[in-house]
Formats: C-alpha cells, sequence, structure tokens
C-alpha cells in the first residue's frame, strides 16, 4: 500500500497529522487542516500521521545525535518526526560540561576520536557559531612530571591539533586563583559549546522546515512488514499515535539498548555517569584542562556566567542520570584541588550527572578506555529488520559528523542520492530574541524580563528555563519562580501547585548536593521563603 | 541584677534583638556585634507559634498543640501560662514601638495570604498585615507590571482555596516607576507625600468594589506606612491591610527599624564587625581585637544566618566556638542542624538551636521566646540572682 | 581576609539600606549595580549601566551583606568602566575630587564662584566648606601621668578647613596625658575619596603613599588616632584588605576619649548643661567599620543632657558627593530626614558628628551647630573651667 492510499483510508477513520515538504497546494491545505485537528484535540486514541514524501523518518531521541540526524534528513529533504521521552535536551546533552572539544582531551588514549573532534570543531564553529563561545582552552601541568607531556605533543603534531606554549606566569595573569605550583601549559583551539541553545537551533530549525519535534512521547512499536519498517506506534500526550515511516533511527543515547530491544535487537552499551558541579560565577575565563591522563575532576569549562566543573566516571547499568551524592561532590572538589587550590571556597550552585552513553564490548574496564568513536548499526544486517538503524557512542562535539554518516546510510536505503548538506548550511536561529526593552525583570540573577518569557510562555517550565535560563541562576528560583509561572496561562490553583513543584523539585535535585558553605545558607533561605513567605506545601517527601 | 553589668550579643536578627531587649530592659548593657543587617528584613515581620505539625499539617489552635509537646526534645514542656505570659509582655512591647497587633495573644492562629493567593497561618501579626481569623471577600490590588504580587494568580488561587470571592483592582504604575523598581523602591516612594498622593488618586480613579477590604502587596511606606494606611481609608473609607512579599521583607524593615530605634535610644551599641571566635565571655574579632564582657550570647542565625557552617559532606559546625553539630544527610536535616540546647557553654538562641525546623513547621517566633526566655534566666542564675521560680509568674518585663 | 565576591544570596538586604535606593526612584541599587553587573561582567565584559554614578560608596550596602559580599567595591569597579558616561568636565571635576589633599591643598577657601559652579558641574546650592582658622587655646596641664605618644591623623579635610577642630583634639589628647604628634607631615589622602569617584587604581595609589608616610612619620608613636570617620574606617579596614598593614594600632578619637582620665569627666559633670537635646550621628562609613551607639555613649558619659541617636542612616553629603550638581536632589532628599528629625525633637542645641562634611551638610540642612565629638569635649571641658560658653563662637 502506497502512501497515499494508506492516507485515503485512514481519512475516513480519525485523525492524522502531516507532512508537506515540497507537496502541491492541495496537500498543504489538507495537512493544515489535519495540523488544526491534531492540535485542538485534547486526546485522541488513536491517530494516524502521514507524510506525503518519498519516505519518512522516525527518529528516536531529542538530543545531539536525534537531532543531528533529523537536521541531516531534513537538509537532504527527507521528512522526520523525532520522538523524545522527556524534553529536549533531558538526556545527556543537556547534561554534560559544556566542551567543545578540540581534541587534545583524547589526543593520545583515542587519536581517531581526537581527529574528528578537531574537524567538528573547525565546523561547527562556522555553521553554530551562535552557540559557541570561542574561549580557547589550556592544558596545564601540575603535579608530578611523567612522559605524558612528551607523548601528547606528539600525539598533537601527529593529530595536526595546533597548541602553543604559555609560561606559568602568563598562565598565572590570565586565570586567576590558579594552583602557583603549575609548571606552564599549553593553548588548544578548545571552545565552549551551549548545550541547549544548539539543540534548540536544531529543533527549531528542523521544525520550520515542517519536521515534527514530539516531546515528552514514545516509541512504543516498530511496525514490519516483509522484514522492512512500515511503521511505528508512538505514546504521545495527546494518545496512542500510528505513523506510517519507511525507517526508525535510534538515537536514544543511554536508553539506546531499549529501544533496540524494539528492533528485536540488543546492543552492549556501556553506561557511565559523570558527576558535574556548577560554580555559580565564572571563575575561569578560559577552558582549563589538566595536562595529564584524563581522569576525574581536570576540566573546567566557563559556561556563561557559570562555571562547569567535571567529571567523573562510574560505571552503571540504569540509562537514567543519577542524582550525584555529596560524597561525589567532596571527591571531585579534592581532584580540583590541583589546579586551584581554594576551589572549595568558590560559591556553588549545583551539581548534577550526566551519562556516557558509549557502546563497546563489555571486557572494558572503564569507560575511558572505551573508544569515543561512534558506531552505526544497522539492524537490517543484524537482525534482518531493514530500516531500522542505531547510532551509539561518540561525543556531543563530533554529533555532527555522526549524524551525516548516518544520513548517508539512511539516505542509501530509502534511495534518496542528495548529499549531507550541514556542514555548510549555518544554523540560524528562526526565532531570534527579541530586545529587552521596557521589561521588569523576572530573573534577576540571569537578567531575564517578563517580555523574554511571555515569548515562550506556550512551552512547558523545563523548556521555559532551558530557553531562557530563567531560575538557573544563583537563587535557583528562590525570588522568581513565582513571578515567573504566573506569566504561564491560568491553570487554577490545583494546577498552579503542580506547576510550582514540579519546578522546585527539579531545581532541588541539584541544589542538594551543591549545598555546602554559602550554597547551604541559599538553600536554607529557599527554604524559608517556600514555607514561610510563599507558604508552600511541604512536597518534597518525607524523610 | 548581681555581678551581669554588660553583655555581647552576636547576632543582630529577631533572636538578638529579643534578648537585648531582654537585658536592656532589666538595666543590663548590651553591645551587639553584627556583621550583616540580620535577618529580621527577611520576613514579612510577624511570629509565628506553631503553623503546622510534623507531618505538615496546618495547626489552628498553637496552644493546644503546644500543650505537653517541649521546644526541643531535651527540654520540659512549656506551661500554657508561661507561652501566654511571654506572648503577652511581647505584645505590650510591640505596642510601644508603634506595631499594633490586633489580639494579643490571638486565641488561634489567624489566616495570611501570601503572595500567590494561598492562606498560611499565622499568629502574632503587624497591624499591617492582612490575617483574618475567616477567609473573607477581599479585593486584591495589584499595579502595573508589579511582578512581585501575580494578582490574577492570587486571586484565583485565593477563591479556589478559601472559597471566598477575590476581586482584582490592577491600579497602574506611578509615572516615576522604572522596570529596575523593586519592592522596595515602591514602598519608598509611598512614603513620600506625592507617592502617597498618587496612590490615593489612582484608587479613587480606579473605584474598588465598595465595602470589600483592599488587600495590597506589602509595599505601602516603609517609615511612615501608618499615615499610607490612614490615607487610603480616609479616602475609601474600607479596611486595607497587606501581604508580606519575598525577601527583602518591607514589613520585617518596619519591625526592625522601630526595634533598633528603641534599642538604640536606650544605649544598645552596635559593633560592625566579623566575629570569628566566641567564649562564655569574649567574642574575638576578625582584626584581632577582643571584646569581653560578663556574657556572650550566639544569636548567629544556624546555617541561614551563618552561624552555623555545613561542609561538603553534610557536616555542620559552629564557626564561632567550634562545636560539631552533627551531620545532615537529607535537605530536611538542614533545617533541624544546631545546637540541643540554649543553654550551652556559650548559650545560644533563636535558629541555632536545632531539633525542630521553624521553616517547614512556621515555629520561629516561638523558639526566639522560648530560647530567649531561656538563657536569660539562665544568665541571671549564673552571676548568683536567685533565679526566678520555673515557669511561674515572674516572666520578667521587657519593658 | 575572606575573599567573597561570589557568594551573593540574592537577600537584597543590601537594597533595604541603600540611601540612594530610598530617595532616588531611578537608581537600581546597590545589587543590579554590583554583584549583579559583576557576574555578567565576566561573561560579557563591557556591559555598564546607567546611574552607576548615583552609588554614594557609603558602604551601608556591604555592612548589610550576610555573606560580606564587596557590594560598594564591585560598584566602583563597575564606575571605573563605566567612566565615559560622565561628560569630559565631569570627569575632570571627579579626578580632581578623588584627590581631596590637592583640592584643599589648592583651593582651601571654598567660595566657589557660581559661574566655575556651572561649568563644572558643582552644586549651587549647597555649601562649599570655608576655612576655620581660631586659634586653640591649651586646656591646662595633663590631668594624668603621661600615657604615650599618638600620632594624631589629620584628614584632608580638617587639615585644609578645619585646622582648629585638629588643634582642639591635640589639646584634649594633651590634657589626657599624651604626646602629641601631627602626621602627615605633608598632605596624603587614604584614598577614600578616589574610590567614591570609581577610581579604585588611584584610591589604591595614593593609600600607599600615605601608607609609606604614615609607616615612616609614627615610628615612636604608641597609636594612630583618626579624626574622621571615613578615614577611620578606610585606614583599618580597607588598608588591610589592600595589603597595607600598619604595625601601629588604628583607632578614632572617640574611643580615647572614653578612655580619658577620670578627672576628666569629673570635671565635666561638675558643669550641668541646661535642659536640651542633643543628636549625635554616626557617619556612615562609621557604622560600617566600627557599628553604631559609640558617639551616644560618648556624649552620655560627657553630660550631654537627652542625647539621642540620629535616625537617618546617611546625611547625604557622601564625601564630596553633595558637592555634585547632579546629586543635589539626593543629597537634599536624604538630609530632608534629619531635618524632619530635629523639627520632631523639639530644642536640639547641637548635634555630635564624626565627619567635617557631613557636620558641613547636616548644618547647611537643620540649621543646628553640628561639628565633631572632639569640638564639642574641648568647648564642654572649657565651660567647665568656667572659660565661657562654647556657643559664643560665631559660626562661618
Amino acid at each position: 500500500m502506497t502512501h497515499t492510499e494508506e492516507f485515503r483510508e485512514s481519512l475516513e477513520s480519525g485523525l492524522f497529522i502531516g507532512h508537506n515538504i515540497g507537496r502541491s497546494q492541495w496537500h498543504v491545505k489538507v495537512t493544515e487542516r489535519c495540523e488544526r485537528l491534531w492540535r485542538t484535540q485534547q486526546r485522541v486514541e488513536r491517530c494516524w500521521v502521514f507524510s506525503w514524501g518519498e519516505a519518512m523518518v522516525v527518529v528516536v531521541g531529542g538530543g545531539a545525535s536525534g537531532l543531528g540526524v533529523a537536521w541531516d534528513l531534513t537538509l537532504r529533504g527527507i521528512p522526520v518526526t523525532v520522538v523524545e521521552a522527556g524534553e529536549i535536551g533531558a538526556g545527556t546533552s543537556g547534561r554534560f560540561h559544556g566542551l567543545l572539544h578540540s581534541g587534545a582531551r583524547y589526543v593520545v588514549a583515542d587519536p581517531v576520536s581526537a581527529r574528528q573532534c578537531y574537524q567538528e570543531n573547525q565546523i561547527l564553529r562556522r555553521v553554530a557559531g551562535a552557540a559557541i563561545e570561542d574561549t580557547g582552552g589550556y592544558f596545564i601541568a601540575v603535579g608530578e612530571e611523567d612522559d605524558y607531556e612528551a607523548r601528547w605533543l606528539s600525539a598533537m603534531r601527529d593529530a595536526g591539533i595546533p597548541a602553543v606554549p604559555v609560561e606559568a606566569s602568563a598562565l598565572n595573569a590570565r586565570i586567576s586563583g590558579l594552583n602557583p605550583a603549575q609548571r606552564g601549559g599549553y593553548w588548544v583551539p578548545d571552545a565552549v559549546l551551549e548545550g541547549f541553545r544548539l539543540l534548540y537551533l536544531l529543533s527549531d530549525n528542523v521544525a520550520a522546515r515542517g519536521g515534527k519535534i514530539l516531546t515528552h512521547s514514545r516509541l512504543m512499536r516498530v511496525h514490519q512488514r516483509n522484514g522492512r519498517v512500515v511503521g511505528a506506534t508512538l505514546h504521545t500526550p495527546q494518545g496512542m499515535v500510528d505513523l506510517a515511516c519507511d525507517a526508525v533511527v535510534n538515537a536514544a543515547g543511554p536508553w539506546a539498548g531499549g529501544v533496540a530491544r524494539l528492533f528485536s535487537d540488543t546492543l552492549s552499551m556501556h553506561l557511565a555517569a559523570g558527576v558535574m558541579l556548577l560554580f555559580a560565577y565564572r571563575r575561569v575565563p578560559v577552558v582549563v584542562n589538566r595536562l595529564a591522563y584524563p581522569g576525574d575532576g581536570d576540566i573546567f569549562v566557563p559556561h556563561g556566567k557559570t562555571v562547569i566543573f567535571g567529571t567523573t566516571d562510574v560505571r552503571q547499568d540504569a540509562p537514567e542520570p543519577p542524582v550525584p551524592s555529596r560524597a561525589e561532590v567532596e571527591a571531585l572538589l579534592r581532584k580540583g584541588q590541583d589546579l586551584f587550590p581554594d576551589i572549595a571556597a568558590w560559591r556553588a550552585l549545583r551539581a548534577f550527572s550526566g551519562v556516557r552513553p558509549l557502546y563497546a564490548n563489555e571486557s572494558a574496564t572503564s569507560s575511558r578506555h572505551v573508544s569515543r568513536d561512534f558506531s552505526i548499526i544497522n539492524h537490517g544486517a543484524r537482525v534482518g529488520l531493514d530500516g531500522a538503524f542505531s547510532l551509539v557512542g561518540g561525543k556531543w562535539t563530533t554529533f555532527r559528523l555522526m549524524a551525516e554518516r548516518l544520513g548517508d546510510e539512511v539516505a542509501r536505503y530509502l534511495k534518496v542520492s542528495a548529499p549531507c548538506r550541514t556542514a555548510e548550511m549555518p544554523l540560524a536561529d528562526p526565532r531570534p530574541r527579541g530586545s529587552a526593552g521596557l521589561s521588569p525583570v523576572v530573573c534577576e540573577c540571569e537578567g531575564v524580563t517578563v517580555q523574554e518569557l511571555s515569548a515562550w510562555k506556550e512551552v512547558g517550565p523545563d523548556e521555559w528555563r532551558a530557553r531562557t535560563w530563567w531560575a538557573m541562576g544563583p537563587c535557583q528560583g528562590t525570588m522568581c519562580l513565582h513571578r515567573g509561572l504566573s506569566l504561564q496561562p491560568a491553570a487554577g490553583a490545583e494546577g498552579w501547585r503542580r506547576r510550582v513543584e514540579a519546578v522546585r523539585a527539579e531545581r532541588a535535585r541539584g541544589f542538594w548536593p551543591a549545598a555546602y558553605g554559602d550554597n547551604a545558607r541559599e538553600f536554607q533561605l529557599q527554604q524559608a521563603v517556600r514555607f514561610q513567605t510563599l507558604g508552600e506545601e511541604d512536597a518534597d517527601g518525607n524523610p | 541584677m548581681g555581678t551581669l553589668k554588660q553583655i555581647i550579643v552576636v547576632g543582630r536578627g529577631p533572636a538578638g534583638l529579643y534578648l537585648s531587649t531582654l537585658a536592656l530592659a532589666q538595666g543590663v548593657g548590651v553591645t551587639v556585634i553584627a556583621d550583616g543587617l540580620g535577618s529580621c528584613a527577611l520576613w514579612g515581620g510577624h511570629w509565628d507559634f506553631v503553623s503546622r505539625d510534623e507531618q505538615g499539617h496546618v495547626v489552628q489552635d498553637p496552644w493546644r498543640w503546644w500543650e505537653g509537646r517541649p521546644p526541643v526534645p531535651e527540654a520540659d514542656p512549656v506551661p500554657r501560662s508561661v507561652w501566654r505570659a511571654w506572648w503577652q509582655d511581647l505584645a505590650r512591647f510591640w505596642r510601644q514601638l508603634g506595631i499594633v497587633p490586633d489580639h494579643e495573644p490571638p486565641r488561634t492562629n489567624r489566616w495570611l495570604v501570601t503572595p500567590v493567593g494561598t492562606v498560611r497561618p499565622v499568629f502574632l501579626a503587624p497591624q499591617w498585615h492582612w490575617a483574618e481569623e475567616e477567609p473573607r471577600p477581599v479585593t486584591l490590588v495589584g499595579f502595573h507590571h508589579f511582578i512581585d504580587f501575580p494578582v490574577e494568580v492570587a486571586a484565583q488561587n485565593y477563591q479556589q482555596e478559601t472559597g471566598c470571592r477575590a476581586e482584582v483592582l490592577v491600579l497602574p504604575h506611578p509615572p516615576l516607576w522604572t522596570p529596575a523598581w523593586q519592592p522596595l523602591q515602591w514602598a519608598w516612594y509611598f512614603d513620600t507625600d506625592p507617592g502617597r498622593e498618587w496612590l490615593k488618586d489612582a484608587l479613587r480613579a480606579a473605584s474598588a468594589p465598595a465595602s470589600l477590604p483592599l488587600v495590597f502587596p506589602q509595599i505601602l511606606g516603609v517609615d511612615r506606612v501608618d499615615a499610607v494606611f490612614s490615607a487610603i481609608q480616609a479616602a475609601l473609607g474600607v479596611a486595607v491591610g497587606e501581604i508580606p512579599l519575598t525577601p527583602p521583607s518591607v514589613g520585617g524593615l518596619r519591625v526592625q527599624r522601630r526595634w533598633e530605634r528603641w534599642l538604640r535610644r536606650r544605649g544598645l551599641r552596635l559593633w560592625s564587625a566579623h566575629a570569628v571566635r566566641a567564649t562564655a565571655t569574649s567574642v574575638e574579632l576578625e582584626d584581632g581585637r577582643m571584646l569581653t564582657a560578663d556574657a556572650v550570647v550566639l544569636a548567629t542565625g544556624g546555617i541561614l544566618g551563618g552561624g552555623i557552617q555545613v561542609a561538603v559532606n553534610g557536616a555542620a559546625t559552629d564557626p564561632l566556638t567550634g562545636v560539631d553539630l552533627g551531620q545532615a544527610t537529607t535537605p530536611r536535616d538542614l533545617g533541624r542542624l544546631g545546637y540541643p540546647r540554649p543553654e550551652m557553654a556559650v548559650p545560644v538562641v533563636g535558629r541555632q538551636v536545632g531539633g525542630r525546623d521553624c521553616d517547614r513547621q512556621g515555629m520561629g517566633g516561638a523558639m526566639i521566646l522560648w530560647s530567649g526566655r531561656r538563657v536569660w534566666r539562665h544568665l541571671e542564675a549564673a552571676v548568683g540572682e536567685e533565679a526566678p521560680s520555673r515557669h511561674e509568674g515572674n516572666v520578667g518585663r521587657l519593658s | 581576609m575572606r575573599e567573597t565576591w561570589d557568594a551573593c544570596l540574592k537577600c537584597t538586604l543590601c537594597v533595604s539600606q541603600c540611601p540612594v535606593v530610598s530617595v532616588n526612584t531611578d537608581f537600581p541599587g546597590p545589587k543590579a549595580l554590583g554583584p549583579e553587573w559583576y557576574r555578567r561582567w565576566q561573561a560579557s565584559p563591557g556591559e555598564v549601566m546607567n546611574h552607576v554614578h548615583d552609588c554614594t560608596f557609603c558602604q551601608l550596602c556591604e555592612a548589610a551583606c550576610p555573606v560580606a559580599v564587596p557590594v560598594a567595591h564591585l560598584i566602583a569597579e563597575h564606575k571605573a568602566h563605566a567612566l565615559s558616561q560622565l561628560g569630559w568636565r565631569n570627569r575632570l571635576r571627579d579626578s580632581l575630587l578623588a584627590r581631596p589633599h590637592r583640592v584643599g591643598q589648592w583651593m582651601p577657601v571654598g567660595t566657589v564662584p557660581p559661574l566655575v559652579r556651572r561649568w563644572g558641574g558643582l552644586s549651587r546650592r549647597v555649601r562649599f566648606p570655608s576655612r576655620r582658622r581660631g586659634r586653640v587655646a591649651e586646656l591646662g596641664p595633663a590631668l594624668s601621668p603621661p600615657r604615650g605618644v599618638v600620632g594624631l591623623v589629620q584628614d584632608c579635610y580638617s587639615r585644609a578647613y578645619d585646622p582648629e577642630l585638629v588643634n582642639m583634639a591635640a589639646a584634649l589628647l594633651r590634657l589626657w596625658g599624651y604626646q602629641v604628634r601631627l602626621l602627615p607631615k605633608s598632605p596624603g589622602c587614604c584614598g577614600a575619596a578616589a574610590m567614591a569617584q570609581g577610581r579604585p587604581a588611584l584610591a589604591h595609589r595614593l593609600a600607599g603613599g600615605l601608607w609609606a608616610q604614615l609607616a615612616r612619620e609614627g615610628q615612636g608613636c604608641d597609636v594612630l588616632v583618626t579624626l574622621n570617620a571615613t578615614c577611620d574606617g578606610t585606614v583599618r579596614d580597607e588598608w588591610a584588605r589592600d595589603g597595607f598593614g600598619l604595625s601601629l594600632p588604628v583607632r578614632p578619637f572617640d574611643a580615647l576619649a572614653m578612655e580619658a582620665p577620670a578627672a576628666f569627666w569629673e570635671r565635666l559633670r561638675l558643669f550641668s548643661m541646661p535642659d536640651s537635646v542633643w543628636l549625635t550621628h554616626t557617619t556612615c562609613r562609621g557604622k560600617v567599620a566600627r557599628g553604631d551607639g559609640h558617639l551616644l555613649a560618648l556624649a552620655a558619659r560627657a553630660g550631654f543632657p537627652s542625647v539621642r541617636p540620629v535616625d537617618a542612616a546617611c546625611c547625604g553629603a557622601g564625601g564630596s558627593y553633595a558637592f555634585k550638581a547632579e546629586h543635589e536632589a539626593t543629597a537634599e532628599a536624604l538630609a530632608e530626614a534629619i531635618r524632619r528629625q530635629v523639627a520632631e525633637e523639639g530644642a536640639v542645641a547641637g548635634i555630635i558628628t564624626d565627619s567635617g562634611t557631613c557636620a558641613l551638610h547636616i548644618e547647611d540642612a537643620t540649621g543646628v551647630a553640628t561639628h565633631h565629638p572632639a569640638y564639642w569635649l574641648y568647648h564642654r571641658y572649657r565651660e567647665s573651667l568656667g572659660e565661657g560658653p562654647a556657643n559664643e563662637r560665631k559660626r562661618s
């Protein structure tokens, strides 16, 4: 049955959404009507989704690799629907250190990956400049001398990554609080990647070209006919949706193993959590790495007005990022003292963890020894399900390259000849931020105004935060939560309470493990404001 | 007063001021050492007895709740008559400051409206607070661009939570307004004659629903709040009240300014300095100076006040005495950290005393009263004076 | 010193104590101009805010801060990056005012012609200081055995405009048994004025200069005594922060006065004053560096009847702040609170304050004689000796 036939059949049976890439006026009109129905429907039992393209691809995962694939396919003219179980970037992509690697970190252990990082670093600066801050980075030698520096230098030469020697005194002048015992280091083309900014650039551009981004939705089933993918069943906030499609791409990061089971395949994922600590002020102006074998607590990345410090490496089975413990934060701080002796006195903001979704054989002892290279798995070859692909491993920095390779594979399968264009096509903001103008400031920490928040008030609180940075600063929403939420559409007293609780709970998770020193005082100020001034119900659960 | 002539109180929050008042009222000299403003202006200026039980349920009759309950596990319960005497005395003292609680002490908790329109229990509240025995229909007054009191949300929440009508009246903002204005700027503006006139005119022009009380965010002036209230009442002939907002609280600021004025005029000396060590009779300052007195009391405000430091592993210490105060392993533990009782080697009052989560249970006021009285009696007894008979009769007058 | 510039809890207590916020509706307040600006500045250097120059650098924000954020110092840093907001004439004016010891040297008489005032961005309403010369009689033989050598630090203002006060303080100190040495020999500045004008680097340089002078000339002294509360706070708190530590203790005049020999106080008590109200005003910088109530205690000890503290935290003088045309309204509005209190208190005979510019400004606003405690103690002692009422001297 062709798509058109399926579509005509389903016109009689119920509701549908559609894609309108490059189709006729008639198609567009019908699509618009379908869209309206889809939107106005509070909840539907069953819904058919169609496209008029030659093909349609469902991408599972709204992180860097998923949205990267979606953008790649969109530019090739292949319609996509992205299915994300949480919010955009809710998985690993929104929980990383923000470093756009130059490759220098992996150049000794993993030169292939390092070279890829360097290439991608250069490409992303071109096409995604709006989400990249070109701070540069230093690799700084501190502690006992070993042969690493020599090996690192020769590997850097081999990989063609620039490294400029810097005197210790110059480093001290540039970076305050640095360990006076450091022995100098090297400048490398590291940069800062604003993860959420890039994710939203990707998703907004995909959506602007007709792609569908379904958040809070899950892939439940893959339909096959004669060993080929022909459709998918999705669980969406509006109900169950059956979707005709020609391929499914599993880019679910740590959840990729679970998604692969829907293809009746198993993936051996190597999951490892990394804990990161966010400091409230931009204590370091550039990326600072320790010049040593990659280990715990050896990266500092200035991220906007903050600094992210990481990370650790703890093997785990579950794909969900664990809430960091205070002991982990303590251990991390101890490591950080090698580079910044006073780090324990820096004002902390939050701690969080991300799960590295590496793909490897089970024998690897530590994920630092697992290649950061990525793999593309064609499940057709493995379990005989054509049109099912998985994209696993890799790094944020190389997401575009990963998407390109997978895009090639999918395009080949769909017999689409369009080449990859993501390395040339700049990611422009389809909905640029307006000027703040004369508008009261809701979030004083991050300077977010009523006007800026109002521009996004139809989205959920998490996306709202990630897009505007509201409630993300040092007070963690203590003073601004009620100011901000009151700008959203009215939801009744019960709805209000639920919204408040949801944001509080999300903030509290990262706040608590970092509640030491002055941040413990901030934590108590928030408790007092919540329970005394705002009379919030105690929804933290009993001890 | 025996040999107790001069005491040092470290800390300038309500617990420190309360103890200073007890001492000054008995003719004992007080030096307060503080390296900040203290916490008075963080809260609305009302004092809680107990608002919620350990399970988080609202307590309506705090008198009954306290019956047979010790303030901290190590202490004896305080008889109702003693509580009553303490509250009565505090209310009498407030009157001297021009803060007039309606009923003193109240028979039950009253309902205070929050900035988001929900209601919470409150015990002793200044006259400005909109704190009623039973919620009743009101007009909530907001201002254009005044985001600290989202009046539409508040009205909806108030109606659904209390079942009482809440009309909404949104006034424009004054011509001098800029987007940088925070509640304090509004309050200072209403302290001026033009500000008060503008408010009266704006209210007249807005035609508020007749007869309903007008409930404002707490910005109706700082030092001249009473004049603002009278002006509105005279102009519109309705009851007026305020809702305390998030910090810095204008209500708390009003109380602190009046209270400290009273203390200063009675010779309180305020040292602006950072204390680094304390013993029972001395305090060492950051610059090396050493102050001595007959007694030292720590009113350093627990974790929020800086009187308790929390390490990364959750271990809590008093930085002035070095005393180990246990370890927090859950977020809830933080609220309960502190000394087991007030009569320590260096006595402690207010949030330095642990064992109760004053934020969650809404009992900060009660803990200040209790710990302040305990420490005061302890100090008097320590210098050889015959201790007043336990709980009965002599509660010591503040004024 | 704790390095706590990143500790801000967002409690906003600093704003609640800011005198400028309380009267100037355009002023964004210390939190926005200090820690919040600095946090933004680190991420995107180059952004400055309007109205930053309206800060008086009173530091009451810092004194209010529970976590010791150097709010006013961050604002001074902010001002330094925003100097271009001022026109070149105001920049010139401020660079003069940043060096008050030079101003005092070159312009010892504060009669500034209206044209110059207008051209130079100076207030045309406010009173400028003029030199008080009056000779000062000694107070008689010391009341105590020798107590050591005091290095009396002359602040820029007293040296230039009120040498009489310096002489009175010296006479009192000698009466109390101290040898007095006037320091520094040539005009120097502690740097407070330069900080207030948003020139932290200059402040550092000036402080270093005066520090070297005091360290050299103070040899042989047992204690350095300050007359002006701002200098006092700067020399003790700010210098320690900048690494200019002095081996000598630095103490304010009123602290030494509290230790005056018993015979001094007995003498004062012999002469009881007529029923009248006296106010004490601790300058904002005095409140920050030391606290409040010290002047009140001194006045009560000296037998001044009905002494009360001024309720307002800041009188509006702010060093040279009130002399600037653009700050006229703020300075007047702040002084208005004191004027109101004076009116409410009834017969106020005098106001005691520990800064020359505050005294000038308060006297201008209230019409009540306002002087340093040394002045009042001096005259009170003279009265007790039967040497004529203190008020016979005409105010300039």
